[in-house]
C-alpha cells in the first residue's frame, strides 16, 4: 500500500470529514479517526489491495460517465427536432389549459355559491355576507392552482418519459381551433358568460340585486378575514400562475428569482391592470346609469343583450386574457434574460 | 444487500464489532474489513456508520480506545474490549443464538 496521500487529495478527503459535525470540542478528533479511516481506504484502492465490489463499480461508473442531467440536457440539444415540442405548442397548450381550469374553476366557485346559499336559505348570494363570496373564491383559487399545476407536471413527466401528449400530436388547424375558441369565447356571450377571460355562466339566482360585503354585524370579524383571506388567495394564485408558465417553460421555479418575478408580476401588472380596466368598465356604467360607485355591480343583470356596455365590459375582461398571456410571456423572457448560463462543453 | 440482510445487520452491528475487538484491539478500517472478510462479504457496511456505534460503545465502557501509531508512521484510534463489553458479547451472543434457534426452528418446512 502506498503510504501517502497527495496534498490535494488530502485536503479534499478533511473537507468531507469536516461536514460532519457534531460539537466543537470533539469534533478535531472524531475528524482525524474518520480521515485515517478514508485514508487507509483511498490507498487501499489505489494498491488494489482493496477490492472493488459491484457497488463500488457502479458508483466509480457513474461519476466517469457524468451528470445524467447534464448528458440530457446535451442529448435535447443534439435532438433538438425530434424531442423538443414546438414553443407555439407549448404556448397555445398552457394557454388552453389555463383557459379550460379557469372555466372548470369558475364553474365550481358558483356551484359552491349557490351550495352556500341553499344550505343557509338566503334568496341571494349578495344578499347573504361577504364572507360567503370569498370563500368561493378562495376555494377557486386552490382549485384552479391544483388542477393547472398538476396538469403541467403531467404534461412534464410525459415528456420526460418520452410519451407524446396530446398537444403535440392534435392536428395544427384542430389546435389553432381550440386556443382561438378559449380566445374568443368570453367575447361571444356577452350576457351568460362572466369573470376573467373565459368563466363560468351566470346562474339567474346570483345576479339579483344586493348588497356587497357586509360592513357590520355579528360576524363582521369572521366576513373580513374571509375578505383578507380572498385577496390573498388571489394574489396567491395569480403570482402562481406565473410560476407555472415558468415551470412549463423550463424555467426552475423553486428559484428566488423565480418567486420574486412571480410575487412582481401580481403586484405590478395582474391585479392593478385588471382593477385599472375593471374600473374603466365602471366609468362606463356611471355614465351609463347615473348612480354611485356600490350600485354599479347590481345593474349587469338590467342590462340586456343589445346593450353595447356589454359587449365592452366582455371586450375588456376579453383583453385582459390576451394581455395576461403576452405578460406571462414577458416574465418567461424575463426569467431567461436573468438566468442565461453558458451551454456546457459536450467534454467536461 | 436485500433488506432482511440489511435488518439483521442493523441489530447485530454492536455484537459484531465486540465480536471483532474481543479477538485483537483494532482501528474502524480493519473492524470493516475484517467483517467483511469473515462474513464472506454477507454484510456489507456503510464504513461511516461504525464510528457511531463504537462511540457510543466507548460511553457505554463496553470499549476504550487509544491513539497509536501504525508501522507506516500514520496514526490510528485503536479500539479495545473492556469486560463490560466481553459480558454484553456474551449476552449478545446468547440473545442471537437462542433467536437464530427459534427462527430455524419455525421455519422448518416440517416435512423437510
Amino acid at each position: 500500500m502506498p503510504d501517502n496521500l497527495s496534498s490535494e487529495t488530502s485536503e479534499k478527503i478533511r473537507a468531507l470529514c469536516r461536514k460532519i459535525s457534531v460539537a466543537n470540542n470533539i469534533d478535531e478528533e472524531i475528524q482525524e479517526e474518520l480521515y485515517s479511516h478514508m485514508e487507509d481506504k483511498f490507498l487501499g484502492y489505489l494498491s488494489g489491495e482493496e477490492k472493488i465490489t459491484e457497488d463500488d463499480a457502479f458508483i466509480l461508473v457513474r461519476e466517469h460517465f457524468g451528470d445524467p442531467e447534464h448528458i440530457r440536457f446535451l442529448m435535447k440539444e443534439v435532438h433538438k427536432v425530434d424531442t423538443q415540442i414546438s414553443f407555439f405548442r407549448k404556448l397555445g397548450a398552457i394557454y388552453i389549459a389555463t383557459s379550460a381550469v379557469d372555466l372548470f374553476s369558475g364553474y365550481i366557485n358558483k356551484l359552491f355559491q349557490l351550495a352556500l346559499v341553499w344550505m343557509f336559505n338566503v334568496q341571494h348570494i349578495r344578499d347573504t355576507i361577504g364572507s360567503f363570496y370569498c370563500a368561493s373564491v378562495f376555494l377557486s383559487a386552490i382549485i384552479f392552482i391544483s388542477i393547472l399545476g398538476f396538469i403541467v407536471h403531467r404534461w412534464k413527466m410525459n415528456s420526460e418519459k418520452g410519451i407524446r401528449n396530446w398537444f403535440d400530436v392534435l392536428n395544427p388547424f384542430i389546435f389553432i381551433g381550440l386556443v382561438l375558441f378559449f380566445i374568443i369565447s368570453p367575447a361571444i356571450n356577452s350576457i351568460f358568460w362572466s369573470g376573467r377571460g373565459i368563466a363560468a355562466p351566470i346562474f339567474d339566482l346570483l345576479l339579483k340585486s344586493g348588497v356587497g360585503f357586509s360592513k357590520s354585524g355579528p360576524n363582521y370579524f369572521v366576513e373580513n378575514l374571509m375578505q383578507v383571506q380572498a385577496y390573498i388567495s388571489g394574489f396567491f394564485s395569480e403570482a402562481l400562475i406565473c410560476m407555472i408558465w415558468l415551470w412549463w417553460f423550463d424555467r426552475p421555479v423553486k428559484r428566488n428569482l423565480s418567486i420574486l418575478i412571480g410575487f412582481m408580476s401580481w403586484l405590478f401588472f395582474s391585479d392593478p391592470i385588471g382593477y385599472f380596466l375593471q374600473d374603466i368598465r365602471r366609468i362606463f356604467f356611471f355614465i351609463y346609469q347615473h348612480e354611485g360607485f356600490q350600485g354599479i355591480a347590481t345593474q349587469i343583470d338590467k342590462l340586456n343583450i343589445f346593450n353595447p356596455l356589454n359587449f365592452i365590459h366582455h371586450f375588456i375582461w376579453f383583453s385582459i386574457g390576451l394581455i395576461s398571456v403576452l405578460f406571462y410571456m414577458l416574465i418567461v423572457m424575463i426569467h431567461e434574460r436573468l438566468n442565461k448560463q453558458p451551454k456546457p462543453e459536450l467534454i467536461s | 444487500m436485500n433488506k432482511t440482510n440489511k435488518e439483521l445487520m442493523g441489530a447485530s452491528t454492536a455484537v459484531l464489532i465486540l465480536g471483532i475487538l474481543a479477538k485483537a484491539p483494532s482501528y474502524g478500517y480493519e473492524i470493516v474489513k475484517r467483517a467483511n472478510e469473515e462474513s464472506e462479504n454477507l454484510f456489507v457496511w456503510q464504513e461511516g456508520t461504525i464510528y457511531p456505534v463504537l462511540h457510543k460503545l466507548e460511553k457505554d465502557d463496553q470499549v476504550h480506545s487509544r491513539w497509536e501509531e501504525s508501522e507506516s508512521g500514520r496514526k490510528r484510534k485503536y479500539y479495545y474490549i473492556t469486560a463490560r463489553g466481553r459480558e454484553k458479547l456474551r449476552e449478545g451472543a446468547l440473545a442471537w443464538k437462542g433467536f437464530y434457534q427459534v427462527v430455524l426452528k419455525l421455519a422448518e418446512e416440517p416435512n423437510a
